[in-house]
C-alpha cells in the first residue's frame, strides 16, 4: 500500500516535468536539458520562501514565474546567439546549479518543520494524493485548453514547420523563447512540488529529470497512441506513473536506492530501443 | 510594385570559392504583372527570391516594394506582404496538423495569436468552399493531417495557404518541379486561375520552357546574374521553345 501511494505520489508530481519536457521535446523538437537545472530552481525558491512562512501555493507560482525565465534563457541562447539546442541547455543548466547553491545557500535543508501545499487538508497521505491530483488536472486542463488557442497553434507549428510561422509574418524564434519558458515553468512547478512532498531540498534533486521526464513522454505516448479517447496529456500523466511504478518494483526486488540512476538508463534505453521502429518509420515519411 | 536597385550579392565572401552571383542588378516588375522566370542553374533565380523575401542580406543597393525601402526589413516581416509556394510541397504546410487546423492557423494571418480559440467551427463551411475551388475532393478531408496527402494535394493546400490572406507579391519557386507532369498542369492551371482571380503581381521560377511562355504576362531569361531577355505581351506569347533552349546554352 505504502509502495502505490508512493508512486502515485511521485509518478503525479513528476508528471508535471513530463508535460514540460512534452511542450520542448515533443512539440518543439528541442532536446532542453535546463530541466535538471529549472527542477532543482522551482524546489531552491521554494524551501527558502516556505522558510519564511510565504504561502505554498504562493510558492509554486513564484517557482513558475522562475522556471518561465529559466527557459527563455536557453531559448534567448539558442535562438539569438544561436548556440546550438542541446549545448544552450547545458550552460543554462551548469548555471542554475551555482544560482540555486546561491538562492538556497547550502546544498540540503530540510522543511519538515514548515507548512506546505500538503498541509492545507491535514488527512494523511490519501489527501497527498487527492491535492495532487486536483493540481495535476488543473495543469493538463490549462495545457490542453492553450494548445487549442492562436498562441498555442502557433506553438505547435513553429516545432512542425518553423517556415509556416515565418509565412505568417511572425518571428519564429521568440514563439521557440516562449515554448521553452512555458515548458521549464512546468518543471519548475513539478520540483516545489517534489520540495514540498519530500520535506527537503537538496542540490542534486534535479539531476536526470529531464531523462525520467522524456522516459515517461515516450512511455505515454507509445502505450496509448492507438487508443483514440487519450489525450496526449493523459497519456504522459498515466506514462510518468507507469515510470515511477517500473522504478519501486527495480527497488522492491532488491537493487538499492544506489542503482536508480542505473535503473532509469536501462529503462530508459528498452523504452528508446521498442519505440525505435515508429521513429523509423516517420523519418522514411519525411524523405519521400 | 517591386524594384531592385544596384543589387550586388556574393557568395563565400573572402574565400578562394567566392561567386558573384549579381552586380549591380536592376529590375523593376510593375503591379499585376506575371514574371515567369527561366534560366540555368546558377543563374541566380533562387537567390533572387531570397533577396526580395529577406531570406538572404545584400552587400549593396535597395530593395524597394510600393516604393517603400525594405532592404533592411527581417525576413518574417516582409512575409506579411508576400507570399511564398517553395519547390518541396512539405515546406509551405504543417505535417502534423490537418487540412482545417492548417487553414485555420494561417487564416489568423492579420489578427493577433492572442489567447483566443483558433479553430472558429463557424469557419468550415467557408474553408470547404475555397478547398472546392481546388476541384481535388479535399473539402471532404478537413480532418486528415496533411502529411497523409499526396504531394500534389499538399502543394494545392499551400498555394491555398499563401493566397488566403490579401498579399502584394506571391512568389513561385519551381513550385510544380516535384510533380508528376499530370499533377503540374493542375497546380500550375490552378495557380494562373488564383493569380488572375485575386489580381496578385506574381514572380515564378520554372525549369518548364512550355509553363514560361504560356503563362504570365512577362518572361525573364536569367543568366550569370544578368537578365539576357526580357519580353512582355505579344512579344512574350510569340517566343519560340527553340529560341530560349539556344539563349541558355552560351555558357
Amino acid at each position: 500500500m505504502e509502495i502505490i501511494i508512493s508512486v502515485l505520489e511521485q509518478g503525479l508530481i513528476y508528471a508535471i516535468a513530463a508535460l514540460g519536457i512534452y511542450i520542448t521535446y515533443k512539440i518543439l523538437d528541442f532536446p532542453d536539458l535546463t530541466a535538471d537545472g529549472s527542477f532543482t530552481l522551482g524546489a531552491a525558491i521554494t524551501s527558502v520562501l516556505l522558510l519564511k512562512n510565504i504561502n505554498p501555493l504562493l510558492c509554486i507560482i513564484i517557482s513558475a514565474i522562475c522556471g518561465f525565465f529559466a527557459g527563455a534563457i536557453t531559448g534567448v541562447i539558442h535562438v539569438k546567439f544561436k548556440v546550438r539546442d542541446l549545448l544552450a541547455g547545458i550552460i543554462t543548466m551548469m548555471a542554475l546549479y551555482s544560482i540555486n547553491l546561491r538562492i538556497v545557500g547550502k546544498a540540503n535543508i530540510t522543511l519538515m518543520q514548515v507548512n506546505s501545499i500538503f498541509d492545507i487538508f491535514n488527512i494523511g497521505s490519501i489527501s497527498n494524493i487527492a491535492m495532487l491530483l486536483i493540481i495535476t488536472i488543473i495543469i493538463k486542463v490549462i495545457f490542453d485548453l492553450y494548445f487549442k488557442t492562436k498562441s498555442g497553434y502557433l506553438l505547435k507549428a513553429v516545432g512542425n514547420n518553423p517556415n509556416v510561422v515565418i509565412s505568417l509574418g511572425r518571428n519564429d524564434g521568440n514563439i521557440k523563447i516562449l515554448g521553452l519558458a512555458i515548458g521549464n515553468s512546468l518543471v519548475a512547478i513539478s520540483g516545489s512540488l517534489l520540495c514540498q512532498q519530500q520535506g527537503f531540498f537538496e542540490i542534486t534533486m534535479g539531476n536526470g529529470v529531464m531523462v525520467m521526464a522524456l522516459a515517461s513522454v515516450i512511455i505515454g505516448i507509445s502505450i496509448f497512441k492507438n487508443i483514440k479517447y487519450v489525450s496526449n496529456t493523459s497519456s504522459v500523466i498515466i506514462g510518468s506513473i507507469i515510470y515511477k511504478a517500473c522504478v519501486s518494483i527495480a527497488l522492491y526486488i532488491g537493487f538499492e536506492a544506489s542503482d536508480v540512476k542505473l535503473i532509469t538508463a536501462i529503462l530508459f534505453l528498452i523504452v528508446l530501443i521498442s519505440s525505435s521502429n515508429k521513429i523509423f518509420e516517420k523519418r522514411e515519411r519525411r524523405k519521400t | 510594385m517591386i524594384r531592385l536597385e544596384r543589387v550586388s550579392k556574393s557568395y563565400n565572401v573572402g574565400t578562394e570559392f567566392e561567386t558573384k552571383v549579381f552586380k549591380d542588378f536592376n529590375l523593376s516588375i510593375e503591379n499585376n504583372e506575371f514574371v515567369t522566370i527561366i534560366g540555368p542553374n546558377g543563374s541566380g533565380k533562387s537567390t533572387l527570391f531570397n533577396i526580395i523575401s529577406g531570406n538572404v542580406d545584400i552587400e549593396e543597393g535597395k530593395i524597394f516594394l510600393k516604393d517603400k525601402n525594405i532592404t533592411k526589413e527581417k525576413e518574417y516581416k516582409r512575409y506579411k506582404y508576400i507570399g511564398r509556394v517553395y519547390q518541396n510541397p512539405s515546406v509551405g504546410t504543417c505535417p502534423n496538423m490537418t487540412i482545417l487546423e492548417n487553414l485555420a492557423l494561417v487564416d489568423n494571418k492579420m489578427k493577433k495569436y492572442d489567447l483566443s480559440w483558433c479553430v472558429n467551427k463557424q469557419k468550415i463551411d467557408e474553408y470547404k468552399e475555397k478547398l472546392k475551388v481546388l476541384k481535388l475532393g479535399l473539402e471532404n478531408h478537413l480532418n486528415t493531417k496533411v502529411q497523409n496527402l499526396s504531394g500534389g494535394q499538399q502543394q494545392a493546400i499551400s498555394l491555398l495557404m499563401a493566397t488566403i490572406n490579401p498579399i502584394d507579391i506571391l512568389i513561385l519557386d519551381e513550385h510544380t518541379a516535384a510533380l508528376d507532369p499530370k499533377t503540374a498542369e493542375i497546380i500550375m492551371k490552378l495557380t494562373d486561375k488564383i493569380v488572375k482571380e485575386h489580381k496578385i503581381t506574381t514572380l515564378m521560377i520554372t525549369h518548364n520552357l512550355k509553363y514560361a511562355i504560356n503563362y504570365g504576362s512577362r518572361l525573364l531569361v536569367l543568366k550569370q546574374g544578368k537578365i539576357v531577355l526580357d519580353r512582355k505581351g505579344k512579344e512574350k506569347s510569340n517566343t519560340k521553345y527553340e529560341e530560349l533552349i539556344d539563349k541558355f546554352d552560351c555558357f
